[in-house]
C-alpha cells in the first residue's frame, strides 16, 4: 500500500511537471518548407566530363585524361531576395560529391523555408571546426570508414577538400607503364594548434533569374556546372609536366584560388 | 583405490572452484584509467571515451590482431613491443608488409592520454586518430578502412565485444579507433625508480644518479620536461638534414623545417635505437651528440648551439640517470601482453 501510494505521488509530480512545460499560447503555424535540389554537371570546358576514356587537353596543348574528380561541398547558404537567408543546418550540410558515382552529383536540401530566392553559397572543403570534431561526429559524407575513406590526410589529419587525378597521353606504341599521372590533393583547414595553409574557399553563386520556392512543387532545382579545367587554369596555368603533384605545398594555393572559381549556374527550375 | 579416485575428483573441484572465487569478477576488479597524482592534467577527453573493461579487452585484442592489416601478416603490436615500451626493438626505422620499410623510427607508446601531437612530426593530433595511420600506410599494414571494417563486422566475436564495449551493432570507425585508444591510455609508465624516488624513497637512486638527475635538469629538462620527460614541442636537434623535413611536412612552415616532436625520456634505455630516423644506436651516441655534435642550421634550437659542454663523465652520469626511468613493471605487466 505504501508502495502504490508512493508511485501514485510520483506520477502525481510528474503529471503536474508536464502540465507546467504545456505551451501557455497556440503554437504558431510552422513556417510552409520544401525542398531544393542541387544537380552538379561536371564538364571540361564545354564537354561533359567522361571519365578515363575522352582525351582533354589544356590551353597550353597538354592532353590528358581524367581518372577521378572528387570534392567536398559544406556549409551551405541559400540567400532569399528579402535579404535573409537560409543556412543548411550542421548535422545536413556536409556532401562529398564524385565524378564516378552520379547519385552523389545530386543533393537535396530538405526544409528550407518558402519564398523567393537568387544566391547560393557553399564552402569548398570541410571547415576547421569539424575537422577537429571526433570521428563520431564526423558521419556521413565525412565517414572516413566509409564513404570519405579515400579523401582523409591519414598523416596530417584532414580532409583532402578535392582530388584532381588525370593521365598523360601515350603516343601510339609509346610505353604506358612509364606514364606518370597528375595527380592534385588539395586540402588544409588551417592546423588546429600551430598555423598552416588553409585551403578552404567560399563561393558565391547569384542565379540569375530567382527561385521561387513554394509549398507543393516538385521541381525546384539548382543546376550547377563544375568545370574540372578551372582547377588547372585561371589565375595560375597549372603546367602538368613540371608540377605533376600537388599536395599540402604553398602551391597548392594557387590551385585552390583557380578552383574557387569553377562553379557556375547553369539552370534554375522553380 | 575408488574412494581415493573420488577423493582426488573432489579436490579438484575444491582446487578449481577456489581458482575462480580468485577473479569472480573482472568488470569490478578493473580499475580503469587513473591519473598519477604528480602527473599534470590530462589532455585526451576522457569524457568522450572513457576507459572500460570491454573497450579496453577489444583494444587489446584490436592492437595485437593481424586483420588489421591487408594480409593479416602485421599487427600494431608487431612494431610496438612491451619489452621497448611498445617502441620496435632494434629496428631503426618501421619494418612494415611485405617487407617494406618507412622512414621514421616506431615510436615508443606510454603515456598517451598526456600527449598533445603523435607522430614524429606531429601530422596527428588526436590519439583517435592515430591507428589509421599505420593502418592504411601502404608500407606498414596496407589496410583500406572500409575493407578493415568489412572483415571486422564479418567476425563475430568481434561483432559482440563492439556490442559489449559501444552498444554498436556494427563496428564503425569511431568505436575501432576509441577501443584501440583505451587501451593506449592504459599503458601507464609511472613506476620507475626515479618515479620512486620522487614519492619521498630518497635511496631509490644511488649518488652517482643523483648526480646524473641534477645534470638532466640543468642540461636537459628544459625540453625532456619532467615527469612526462617531454615539452609536446618541436626542435630540430642539429642532426645532419635529410629528405625528411620534419614538422615542415605537416606545417609548410619553413621556421619548422627539419624539427621533431621532443620523444619522451621514460623507458629510453629499453627502446632503442635513437632519433626520429633510428640513427644514433645508444645512449651513448646520443649524449656524444649533444655534448658536441650539433650540426649548425637556421632552425637548430638556440640552446643547443655549440653543444652542451658535457664532460664524458657527465654524460655517463646522464645516462646513468635516464636508466633509472625504466619501468620494469610497466615493461611486463601482463594486462598490456599479447
Amino acid at each position: 500500500m505504501k508502495a502504490l501510494k508512493s508511485k501514485l505521488f510520483v506520477l502525481l509530480i510528474t503529471v503536474v511537471f508536464f502540465a507546467q512545460c504545456k505551451p501557455e499560447s497556440p503554437a504558431v503555424p510552422a513556417t510552409q518548407t520544401n525542398t531544393i535540389a542541387i544537380k552538379f554537371n561536371h564538364y571540361i570546358a564545354d564537354s561533359l566530363l567522361v571519365l578515363n576514356t575522352v582525351n582533354y587537353s589544356n590551353s597550353i596543348e597538354q592532353n590528358f585524361t581524367v581518372d577521378k574528380f572528387n570534392y567536398f561541398i559544406s556549409n551551405i547558404i541559400l540567400e532569399k531576395t528579402d535579404g535573409t537567408s537560409y543556412i543548411v543546418p550542421q548535422d545536413s550540410c556536409y556532401f562529398l560529391i564524385k565524378s564516378s558515382n552520379k547519385a552523389s552529383q545530386n543533393i537535396n536540401i530538405k526544409n528550407i523555408p518558402v519564398g523567393n530566392y537568387c544566391k547560393i553559397s557553399f564552402m569548398i572543403g570541410v571547415d576547421s571546426a569539424r575537422s577537429c570534431m571526433p570521428a563520431s561526429a564526423r558521419t556521413g559524407a565525412l565517414n572516413v570508414g566509409a564513404a570519405a575513406a579515400d579523401m582523409y590526410w591519414t598523416w596530417n589529419t584532414g580532409y583532402i577538400f578535392l582530388k584532381l587525378q588525370c593521365m598523360p597521353i601515350i603516343p601510339k606504341g609509346g610505353d604506358s607503364s612509364a606514364a606518370i599521372p597528375y595527380v592534385y590533393h588539395i586540402g588544409g583547414y588551417g592546423g588546429l594548434n600551430n598555423p598552416t595553409l588553409n585551403n578552404i574557399r567560399l563561393v558565391h553563386l547569384n542565379f540569375g533569374e530567382n527561385l521561387n520556392l513554394i509549398a507543393n512543387s516538385t521541381t525546384a532545382q539548382i543546376t550547377i556546372k563544375a568545370d574540372a579545367l578551372k582547377v588547372l587554369e585561371g589565375s595560375t596555368q597549372v603546367d602538368l609536366n613540371n608540377t605533376p603533384t600537388v599536395m599540402l605545398t604553398p602551391y597548392s594555393a594557387n590551385i585552390a584560388n583557380n578552383y574557387q572559381n569553377m562553379f557556375s549556374i547553369t539552370h534554375i527550375t522553380n | 583405490m575408488r574412494a581415493f579416485k573420488i577423493f582426488l575428483a573432489c579436490l579438484f573441484f575444491i582446487v578449481l572452484s577456489q581458482a575462480c572465487t580468485k577473479e569472480i569478477n573482472p568488470e569490478a576488479s578493473f580499475k580503469g584509467f587513473e591519473a598519477p597524482i604528480n602527473f599534470p592534467l590530462v589532455r585526451y577527453n576522457f569524457s568522450a571515451n572513457p576507459v572500460n573493461k570491454a573497450g579496453f579487452d577489444l583494444g587489446k585484442k584490436l592492437f595485437y590482431d593481424g586483420i588489421l592489416s591487408r594480409d593479416g601478416s602485421i599487427s600494431c603490436g608487431s612494431c610496438h613491443q612491451q619489452a621497448a615500451a611498445f617502441a620496435h626493438l632494434d629496428h631503426t626505422i618501421s619494418h612494415g608488409i611485405d617487407d617494406k620499410l618507412g622512414n621514421r623510427n616506431a615510436p615508443v607508446l606510454q603515456n598517451t592520454a598526456w600527449q598533445k601531437y603523435f607522430a614524429w612530426d606531429g601530422g596527428i593530433f588526436h590519439l583517435d586518430e592515430f591507428p589509421i595511420n599505420p593502418i592504411t600506410n601502404p608500407v606498414e599494414m596496407d589496410e583500406k578502412m572500409p575493407e578493415l571494417l568489412s572483415k571486422l563486422n564479418a567476425n563475430s566475436t568481434y561483432r559482440a565485444m563492439f556490442k559489449k564495449a559501444f552498444n554498436k551493432d556494427s563496428v564503425d570507425y569511431a568505436s575501432l579507433t576509441m577501443a584501440l585508444s583505451q587501451f593506449m591510455n592504459m599503458l601507464l609508465s609511472n613506476q620507475s625508480r626515479y618515479d620512486e624516488y620522487l614519492r619521498g624513497n630518497t635511496s631509490a637512486l644511488s649518488e652517482n644518479e643523483k648526480v646524473g638527475l641534477n645534470l638532466f635538469m640543468n642540461k636537459c629538462n628544459s625540453c625532456h620536461t619532467a615527469p612526462l620527460f617531454t615539452d609536446n614541442k618541436f626542435h630540430n636537434t642539429g642532426l645532419i638534414t635529410s629528405s625528411d623535413l620534419g614538422r615542415a611536412t605537416v606545417t609548410v612552415q619553413d621556421s619548422d623545417l627539419y624539427k621533431f616532436k621532443t620523444p619522451s625520456l621514460r623507458n629510453v634505455e629499453k627502446s632503442y635505437p635513437y632519433n626520429h630516423n633510428g640513427r644514433a644506436a645508444t645512449l651513448e651516441a646520443v649524449l656524444k651528440h649533444y655534448a658536441s655534435e650539433i650540426k649548425p642550421g637556421t632552425t637548430v634550437d638556440s640552446r643547443l648551439i655549440g653543444g652542451l659542454g658535457l664532460t664524458a663523465l657527465e654524460q655517463q652520469q646522464i645516462i646513468a640517470f635516464l636508466k633509472t626511468l625504466t619501468d620494469t613493471h610497466f615493461l611486463t605487466d601482463s594486462r598490456f601482453s599479447e
